[in-house]
């Protein structure tokens, strides 16, 4: 039976490819390429990052490190290395998913705020390690220098095309193996350490050993975030490691909904077009994001598609009543 | 005949306060055993000390001849120990048979499964015995937090029977519940432990309950165990009546 | 990194003076910030990740009574107070509505108020760096000891902030109120039931906490450079302090916050631009090792 499920996720997601494709085919136009590019790597970090947060509860405020990594340790190895970018890409994967047994390990002995805090101090000491290194990691400025892009495969990254099917391709698989994850008996067991971490252990479940390997499969998502964005503006920037990189994907998954597979997605899409329509009209980044976060916090206390998720619920619920009703 | 659970001179200080003094009690396969006593009289420390959430100053806990003191709480757990709470502890997002499914998946080691689907196929005829053992068949498909508190609590306890205990601890069963149903819990929970050969132990503060359904009864006071014996002989027991009259009639 | 100039200094009784005023005093400003966000996490239950807001605000309101009033004394007035006034307001509209709400909501609400108001100071006051000066009545001869060179706003720093944490441990342990919000951080519920005004109460105490970042924040401007975003750093370590020092000690607190003072100062001559990964690796040494911190009185 689960073969039928992923059968049916890997059919949705050729379609959305190919949709994707025709999109550009009908609309050819650099801007729909850049926002479609920036909603890839974004989309896929804030669904990573609900796995931790809204899956297991456990609110990170430091999976932009991974990202960062991700981006800085692939933007090295192309510049330095002469490797292609599969061999790139992979090696940085097996890099930073180290890097986050590592971090994990430290971090998932911590529980509720403590928990997050020190997440957030970790990546504060990784930016602060990116500054100050500046002889490797070019330090305020970043990774400048291009990013070589050697054609693999017969794909030509150099070919805004080739590159924009890329993206869109890497970000549809993320999302399948994301959605499997979720849906398999370990995203229950998620689930359980969510709503009940002692119960779970009494039912025998290893509760800090799945904790890390969510905090792992994360920030392996993160990474491959984190691969796109430096492929998308070839280099590495210290920002992508700072907090408030980690800050915007909570936006995302607070606005679009953190119990719903897809609500992050939603939210990347609504930061998108904040980012651009206050970019220009507005120089106040900060202070609209601030506003909108304060209205989904107290306004509406949950994300989009949750929202939306009960009022469908208590509609059908109501019909169903109305039905059974002589 | 050999004791199912065997608590050999179990003994648990917290600082300068004795919570468990020096408690040694037998538990026989199959039966029903009460464990009674005023506020503050260690009930709920004793389970803790079972179930490996405490652990003992000294002492053993012996299931099945085997010590149980030392090992985390999930291993105990898939040694035989089931427990209820005295406040359902459940998972709020979960259905009554996804709340079921989990449990079964756990004692088959399926939960680190990372390619299936959950809950699937694969529990799916235990997780109906359970319903139907407990009751619960008409309610699987409801939110484990719609429940009513009676029902509620009965899911506590299928969650514990999910994992096939030997032996069940069950932390006051019937509170916040009136005498009927409380007395219909309680029926069930005999029914259940006839069906499935378990060793149940239960706190209860209800002497009439107890007294109708136990049958052996260990009453502890100060941490320590005051009598024990049939429910008939503990009803005469000087000494209990005595703690019991300072406290509740 | 430069071990040398770390080692030289070590062995030289004039540095060791020097840095160890600087620590010294670094270390006093953090503890009473941490002291605030201790008193806030531990009576209201409330994460107040705004807390480095508050004492960011407190450098900048201290700074335009100073432009404008040429007084030191009306600088750390204005800051203390103005971030008072703010916390209120803050408190009684937004942060009640998440008391009792999950941590999560509690964070986001305080990450969208930082977002607001590092925009809000860089639109009042500039995105550029400013400086508010060390006041008149300091400029003068600095004091020698050993060798060592200390300016009499240093003294003069570190006597103020002794000042408050005394007052603060005097109001604390020697009054009713002080009495009151100790109840309070142990047992809630029961306090309220007493009868005691717990919204008044709680407003209160999330004044108090902010004020104590403001007024640090207010008495370190003539010795830090203002910028909006500055909040963020001594959030951070005002948090490490918390969790190092242990929760509910307050000479855990001081300890965990000299500490963090003198990794900053003697760190910043062998590390200069690691010192933030210095101190984290503190924290995670001490949190390997003790989990319930250094001083921990209660494991939360």
């Amino acid at each position: 039976m689960h073969k039928a499920s992923l059968l049916r996720d890997v059919i949705v997601g050729i379609i959305v490819v190919i949709a994707a494709v025709l999109l550009n085919m009908a609309i050819g136009t650099p801007m729909l390429r850049d926002l479609a590019l920036r909603l890839c790597s974004l989309g896929l970090f804030a669904v990573s990052l609900n796995l931790l947060v809204g899956y297991t509860g456990l609110l990170s405020f430091g999976q932009a490190t991974f990202y960062g990594a991700g981006a800085y340790m692939f933007t090295l190895l192309m510049q330095k290395s002469g490797l292609g970018i599969p061999s790139a890409f992979g090696l940085t994967l097996i890099g930073v998913s180290l890097l986050a047994v590592v971090v994990g390990t430290i971090c998932v002995r911590l529980t509720g705020v403590y928990f997050t805090f020190l997440t957030l101090a970790i990546q504060m000491m990784f930016y602060s390690m990116l500054i100050a290194w500046s002889s490797f990691t070019g330090g305020e400025q970043g990774l400048t220098g291009g990013l070589p892009k050697p054609p693999f495969l017969g794909i030509d990254l150099t070919n805004p095309t080739h590159f924009y099917i890329f993206s869109v391709s890497v970000f549809v698989v993320s999302l399948v193996i994301l959605r499997r994850i979720v849906a398999s008996p370990f995203g229950a067991s998620l689930r359980m350490i969510r709503d009940n971490a002692d119960r779970a252990l009494f039912l025998g479940v290893p509760v800090q050993r799945y904790k890390l390997f969510a905090f792992v499969v994360s920030s392996l998502f993160a990474t491959v975030a984190g691969i796109l964005t430096s492929l998308f503006v070839s280099g590495a920037f210290p920002n992508f490691a700072y907090w408030l990189t980690s800050g915007d994907g909570l936006f995302m998954i607070m606005l679009g909904g953190a119990s719903n597979f897809f609500g992050p997605v939603l939210g990347a899409i609504v930061l998108i077009v904040l980012d651009n329509l206050i970019n220009v009209h507005i120089k106040h980044h900060g202070l609209v994001l601030g506003v909108v976060i304060l209205f989904v916090v107290l306004g509406m206390r949950k994300g989009i598609l949750d929202y939306l998720a009960e009022i469908f619920a208590s509609y059908s619920e109501r019909s169903a009543t109305r039905r059974s009703q002589p | 005949m050999t004791a199912r659970l065997q608590l050999v001179k179990l003994h648990k200080r917290f600082g300068g306060v004795v919570a468990t003094d020096n408690v040694s009690l037998d538990f026989a396969p199959s039966t029903l055993s009460a464990i009674i006593g005023p506020n503050g009289a260690g009930k709920t420390t004793l389970f803790n000390l079972i179930t490996g959430r405490l652990k003992p100053s000294s002492g053993q806990v012996l299931l099945d001849g085997k010590d149980l003191v030392g090992l985390e709480p999930g291993a105990i757990t898939r040694l035989g120990i089931g427990r209820a709470f005295q406040v359902a502890s459940l998972f709020k997002t979960f259905s009554v048979r996804d709340s079921l499914a989990a449990a079964v998946l756990s004692r088959q080691r399926a939960l680190g499964d990372m390619v299936g689907n959950f809950p699937g196929s694969m529990a799916t005829d235990h997780v109906d015995r359970i319903l139907h053992l407990t009751g619960l068949a008409h309610l699987a498909q409801r939110g484990s937090t719609e429940l009513s508190h009676g029902d509620q609590k009965l899911l506590d306890i299928a969650l514990a029977l999910a994992l096939e205990p030997k032996v069940l601890l069950l932390d006051e069963p019937t509170a916040g519940m009136g005498r009927n149903e409380a007395r219909a819990m309680l029926e069930r929970i005999h029914q259940v432990s006839q069906r499935e050969k378990l060793t149940v132990i239960f706190i209860e503060h209800d002497m009439e309950l107890v007294f109708g359904l136990a049958q052996s009864v260990r009453v502890l006071r100060y941490g320590a165990v005051l009598a024990e014996g049939t429910p008939a002989e503990i009803r005469a027991h000087p000494a209990v009546i005595a703690a019991y009259l300072g406290s509740e009639a | 990194m430069d071990i040398e100039a770390l080692g030289q200094c070590l062995s030289s009784a004039s540095c060791l003076v020097t840095q160890g005023m600087t620590g010294m005093i670094a270390g006093l400003l953090l503890f009473l910030v941490a002291s605030g966000l201790t008193l806030i996490f531990g009576v209201l239950g409330f994460v107040n990740f705004v807390h480095g807001s508050f004492y960011m605000i407190g450098a900048y309101f201290a700074y335009s009574a100073f432009q404008a009033t040429d007084s030191y004394v009306a600088a750390v007035v204005a800051g203390t107070l103005g971030v008072g006034l703010l916390a209120v307001v803050f408190e009684r509209f937004f942060a009640t509505r998440v008391y009792d709400k999950d941590h999560m909501l509690q964070i986001l609400l305080c990450y969208a108020f930082i977002l607001i108001f590092d925009d809000l100071v860089e639109v009042i006051w500039g995105n550029d760096f400013i400086s508010m000066g060390v006041p008149q009545q300091f400029v003068r001869d600095p004091y020698i000891i050993l060798g060592g060179v200390i300016p009499p706003l240093y003294v003069y720093l570190i006597g103020i902030s002794l000042l408050f944490a005394l007052a603060l441990s005097l109001l604390m342990w020697k009054t009713k109120l002080g009495k009151t919000i100790r109840a309070a951080a142990q047992n809630r519920d029961m306090v309220s039931a007493l009868g005691i005004n717990t919204t008044l109460l709680f407003t209160l105490v999330f004044a108090l906490g902010a004020i104590l970042a403001g007024a640090s924040g207010a008495l370190a401007a003539p010795v830090r450079s203002l910028t909006p975003g500055m909040g963020f750093d001594i959030l951070i370590e005002s948090f490490i302090v918390t969790v190092i020092g242990g929760m509910g000690s307050i000479v855990g607190g001081l300890v965990a916050s000299l500490l963090i003072g003198m990794v900053r100062s003697f760190g910043g001559i062998g590390f200069p631009l690691f010192t933030e990964g210095l101190i984290f690796m503190m924290t995670a040494t001490v949190l390997l090792l003790r989990p319930n911190g250094l001083f921990a009185r209660r494991a939360d």
